[in-house]
């Protein structure tokens, strides 16, 4: 009983300090935390995804995405997938479009449904996912095959002819919905790799042209 | 795990106390946790597969039909430094739950708790020698100072009360680290995420047969969590942290003690409740208070367990 009476005197006075192993495990805690953000955010390389329409800056699509996967869901054309640990730990779970196999129809439906507004609800004229690109040494048209299945397709008459026939991208014109993609994609299971691509609008890939 | 061992009254007891006999319960109050926890799991996972835009368990619903978690809404709100009145609601909702029947989310629907009650019924102990070096086995517990506590606090996860200090360093942590480096931290290795992470994983892996390397990795970190770092739960977990500040507040559903039944108020050194408690609460010392019991997740353990009959559940 006189034990009992001490015990709970001692549990009543938490003024004491810490003991040395609360007081690691406190600084430890804390510490724990502040590298585990300083890690994926050092590795992070989120800046080269392809976010799905609406999506904030990436800094700012970051900070409010909490990767809950509803407008991975509602995507009626499934163009949106998760991103996978091995492409980037520090945004695993987030969405990213890929346009291999469909392509976005600017539903916006993922722009309605995002919970925390990092991808902003916007219309659709002011979509702009990233922006296509010809890749000169794929593309079988720049390798002296005919082809030129992507022009007819753009619902922006983004893509246009050069003078020897050659499809290029009109930058200003190109909102990223990846149709050009997704037919070239068709195109390239029969030998071929794609020859057009959509990048995001900061990658190093479109400074190049 | 000795919970009942035998009580042994003072030696100088006038009485013997005498203990009504306790029938066996049908199905135990842990498996009844489990199966709610489950079933929570399970209708997320449901939703997963037919594609409903249901998401996680961390938003949903809308306004205050909804639910937003506290600590992912701190976490966003800090990251990209803004109010988000989108979500304040879902909050408000969140918060007045915690306050109407504490951290019963830790006991009766987060998924850890499957994982801690399933692994102390199991008694699965990876790592021993590792954890025996680094001071986490049972045992090696520093109790407050002064304690001669020989409570088995480390086989069910409980802190002293010393630790508890370290799931708030954890939780100051992870809200500085979000506002600095502009995105939730805690969201990455939240045992909640990680496991409806690692079931989107295996929906995937079936629907599209697109694997990734997180369907290793979430099971080896939830395994870290619960297995290795056995006291995640009362030590470490943030979120419960923050359920605690809020359910100081807490004053329904408290298990209360009926003084005339605790055998420690008949002088009996019984410790049956706190050794199956997972927060490490003696609730028949603290009979007389009217405190909250913050860490209490109303497991219910305590109440099935007391051998006297002592712990009752009030609605008021």
């Amino acid at each position: 009983m006189n034990n009992d009476a001490t015990n709970k005197a001692g549990e009543n006075s938490s003024e004491k300090p810490l003991s040395r192993k609360a007081f690691l495990g406190v600084a430890g805690g804390a510490a724990a935390m502040l590298g585990l953000g300083g890690i994926f955010k050092f590795i992070g390389k989120g800046d080269q995804m392809l976010r799905p329409p609406g999506a904030l800056s990436e800094e700012h699509f970051r900070s409010l995405c909490i990767a809950c996967g509803k407008c991975e869901d509602i995507c009626p054309q499934k163009v949106i997938f998760p991103v996978h640990f091995e492409e980037d730990p520090g945004s695993v779970g987030t969405p990213r479009l890929d346009f291999g196999d469909n392509y976005c129809n600017l539903c916006m439906e993922c722009t309605q449904i995002c919970p925390t507004g990092a991808l902003a609800p916007i219309s659709q004229s002011e979509v702009r996912i990233g922006i296509a690109k010809v890749l000169e040494t794929r593309c079988v048209v720049w390798l002296d095959r005919s082809c030129n299945r992507c022009v007819g397709q753009c619902p922006f008459r983004a893509i246009a002819l050069d003078r020897q026939n050659r499809p290029y991208v009109k930058p200003e014109l190109c909102v990223g919905c990846g149709i050009c993609e997704k037919i070239c994609a068709l195109t390239a299971k029969k030998g071929f790799t794609k020859g057009i691509v959509v990048f995001p609008e900061n990658s190093p890939e479109l400074e190049q042209i | 795990m000795t919970i009942t061992q035998p009580l042994q009254p003072q030696s100088n007891n006038a009485e013997k106390p005498t203990l009504e006999k306790r029938k066996k319960p049908i199905v135990p109050i842990w498996a009844l946790r489990v199966l709610t926890a489950a079933i929570i799991v399970g209708v997320v996972a449901s939703q997963a597969v037919y594609k409903s835009g249901f998401g996680t368990a961390c938003v949903f619903g809308e306004g205050f039909l909804g639910f937003t978690c506290p600590l992912g809404y701190l976490g966003m709100a800090l990251a990209s430094k803004s109010w988000l009145p989108k979500l304040l609601p879902g909050v408000a909702v969140a918060i007045v739950l915690i306050i109407l029947v504490g951290r019963a989310f830790c006991g009766w629907i987060c998924p850890g708790s499957i994982y801690t009650t399933l692994r102390n019924k199991i008694k699965f102990q990876p790592l021993r020698g590792i954890r025996a070096r680094l001071g986490l086995n049972e045992g090696n517990v520093v109790n407050h100072a002064g304690s001669n506590n020989h409570r088995n606090n480390g086989s069910l996860g409980a802190a002293s009360s010393e630790e508890k200090y370290i799931s708030l360093a954890v939780l100051v942590g992870t809200l500085v680290s979000s506002y600095i480096f502009g995105f939730p931290v805690f969201c990455l290795i939240c045992p909640i995420g990680l496991t409806f992470g690692t079931i989107f994983a295996v929906v995937r892996l079936i629907n599209s047969s697109t694997p990734g390397i997180e369907l290793l990795i979430f099971p080896a970190m939830l395994v870290i969590e619960f297995f290795v770092l056995r006291k995640w739960c009362s030590t470490i977990c943030p979120l419960g942290a923050m359920y605690s500040l809020f359910s100081r507040f807490n004053r329904t559903f408290r298990l209360r003690v009926l003084q005339t039944k605790c055998l420690i108020t008949r002088g009996v050194n019984c410790k049956a409740c706190e050794q199956v408690c997972p927060e490490g609460i003696n609730i028949g010392k603290l009979a007389d208070e009217k405190t909250g019991l913050p860490e209490c997740t109303k497991c219910l353990e305590c109440y099935e367990r007391c051998p006297a009959k002592a712990i009752k559940l009030r609605v008021l």
